[in-house]
């Protein structure tokens, strides 16, 4: 199995025969080892298990509090985590359920049943990534969908707002999609639709936000991003766009992108307020002849855009 | 090419019947485990005793990791003993008297069973000083390939290469790599400077100390 397949466990147990042990019986894994629960939670700040085989008598914070302290964490709480342990009785074990562990089992294990319960935790683990990340996802475009894009999308308005720190979105519209569509069929627009998502996505800093809104309409958030910024941003996608060729379609066909900026600088309220606006110029753009980025009510730009300083102080005059 | 290890005899205190179905029927598995079993855990409950008269919490954990170290490995008496300690100490109130029985017991026992396991193992079983832990056997057949073919020994540049190899793991907290990668160490350590760091890195790495042995690997390597 290729290393970024095999599932990764980390095992935390203060006992070296113990981990001898489990570190020869797993060894179809790709096992992290911890000896103590403060070792565990610094090791899951670079590593992202697929289940936590715990032990609960350690030194330092017991397996019971290594558990609370990773269920309350929004990164660590999905993680399964197996108690391997020599308490067997009963209080111990409801205890490991009522704390957040979804498995118990008990020194001396039997291999054959470990290796069952880790597997069925690590199966479980990836079919319900799987189902996030579908829950999420636009599944054309790999991009964000809908549903996820306004809701990580209204987090960032209101980080921004409580930080007074700048934030920019852009809404983003293909130019006579329907033509391609209608021309050369929905499998060469599908793959037109892919191939934009792609290209933005790579162009995009992990900060930014990007999702589908529908059809042909894209969204993005730029936190930290001023309107001269947020407007070479656009610039850059509209220019990147218009050079695309696509790779499903005859070698004539090319697409361009209309793109409309709005910052919160401007004093949107809300987010539905700053996206309103940028959809306003997203018209405009369109209205004005299409492939161009406009970020103001008034004025559109093209890539060597007017500057003048950063910040809310320093928002492109039109 | 590795050789298959001789069948383990009969050791008393251990049911190997059960180590082996517990390391899923690996012979050089089970004496890797058993190697360094009897390497690391010879004192291990040395201080039971003093613990069950002056430290009951302490004595409770160590006859707690006992029992599940015990259990694990299939030294059913003992196991039995460390499985009575705890429940004796986790009684209210805890009956020191009783368990003093069990923890002698234990701290007579087990160096006895460290014994035996080392005895039964041969003369290639490590020390029980707890210093040379022993590699797994596929890397330990690994690094006798490396001395047998000599060229990496002469090698200057092949120790760096094989420390900044050995570094990765650590990083990593991956210790069945590290081991391996301590092994390919091992089997280029010429010089007697060489030989004391693969010494110092080695209960490091098979004691799961692997950032220990990362500093100490970046120490050797900066100064």
């Amino acid at each position: 199995m290729a290393e970024a397949e095999r599932p990764k466990l980390l095992v935390v147990d203060d006992n070296e025969s113990n981990l001898d042990i489990l570190l020869g019986l797993l060894a179809d894994y790709d096992v992290i080892v911890a000896l103590d629960g403060h070792s565990a939670l610094d090791l899951l700040r670079q590593e992202t298990p697929d289940v936590i085989l715990l032990d609960i008598v350690m030194p330092g914070i017991d397996g019971y509090e290594v558990c609370t302290r990773l269920k309350a964490h929004p990164r660590w709480r999905d993680i399964p985590i197996l108690f391997i342990t020599a308490k067997t009785d009963e209080a111990s074990l409801v205890r490991a359920f009522d704390v957040g562990g979804s498995d118990y089992v008990t020194k001396p294990f039997r291999a054959r049943e470990l290796l069952a319960r880790v597997r069925i935790q690590v199966e479980y683990h990836r079919a319900m990534e799987q189902l996030r990340r579908m829950a999420v996802t636009d599944e054309l475009t790999g991009a964000h969908n809908r549903r996820a894009f306004f809701e990580l999308a209204g987090r960032l308005f209101e980080d921004a707002q409580a930080r007074a720190e700048p934030l920019a979105a852009l809404m983003l519209d293909l130019d006579h999609f329907k033509q391609i569509n209608d021309g050369y069929g929905h499998a060469v627009g599908d793959a037109a639709l892919r191939q934009f998502a792609a290209m933005v996505q790579a162009l995009l800093p992990a900060t930014h936000l990007f999702g589908r809104l529908g059809g042909e309409e894209f969204a993005l958030l730029a936190p930290g991003a001023d309107a001269q910024t947020a407007t070479e941003l656009a610039e850059q996608l509209r220019a990147a766009v218009a050079e695309l060729a696509l790779a499903a379609a005859p070698s004539h066909l090319r697409m361009t992108v209309s793109i409309g900026v709005a910052t919160l600088c401007e004093g949107a309220a809300d987010l539905d307020a700053l996206l309103r606006q940028a959809d306003a110029r997203l018209f405009e753009a369109k209205r004005d002849g299409r492939n161009q980025v406009r970020r103001t009510a008034r004025l559109s730009t093209r890539a060597s855009a007017e500057r003048s300083g950063g910040g809310c102080a320093g928002e492109l005059r039109p | 090419m590795a050789t298959e290890p001789p069948p383990l005899p009969d050791i008393p205190g251990l049911d190997t019947v059960a180590l082996d179905e517990r390391m899923q029927g690996d012979p050089a598995l089970v004496r890797a485990v058993l190697g360094h079993f009897a390497a690391t855990q010879r004192a291990a409950a040395d201080r039971l005793p003093e613990l069950v008269q002056h430290d009951l919490p302490g004595a409770l954990h160590r006859s707690h990791d006992l029992k599940g170290m015990l259990g694990n490995l299939g030294a059913d008496a003992l196991y039995t003993q460390a499985a009575q300690l705890c429940e004796l100490l986790r009684d209210e109130p805890p009956d020191v008297r009783a368990a003093l029985a069990p923890a002698l017991q234990l701290q007579r026992a087990l160096p006895r069973l460290c014994d035996e396991i080392a005895a039964a193992l041969g003369p290639e079983a490590p020390p029980t000083d707890g210093v040379a832990a022993p590699l797994p056997p596929v890397e330990q057949g690994a690094a006798a390939g490396h001395r047998a073919a000599g060229h990496q020994a002469q090698d200057p540049s092949a120790f760096t290469t094989a420390l900044t190899r050995l570094a990765e793991p650590l990083r990593r907290s991956r210790a069945r790599e590290a081991k391996q990668a301590l092994a390919a160490l091992s089997a280029c350590a010429a010089s007697a400077d060489q030989q004391t760091l693969v010494a110092d890195l080695t209960p490091l790495v098979t004691g799961y100390r692997l950032r220990d042995a990362l500093r100490v690997l970046e120490q050797n390597c900066h100064g």
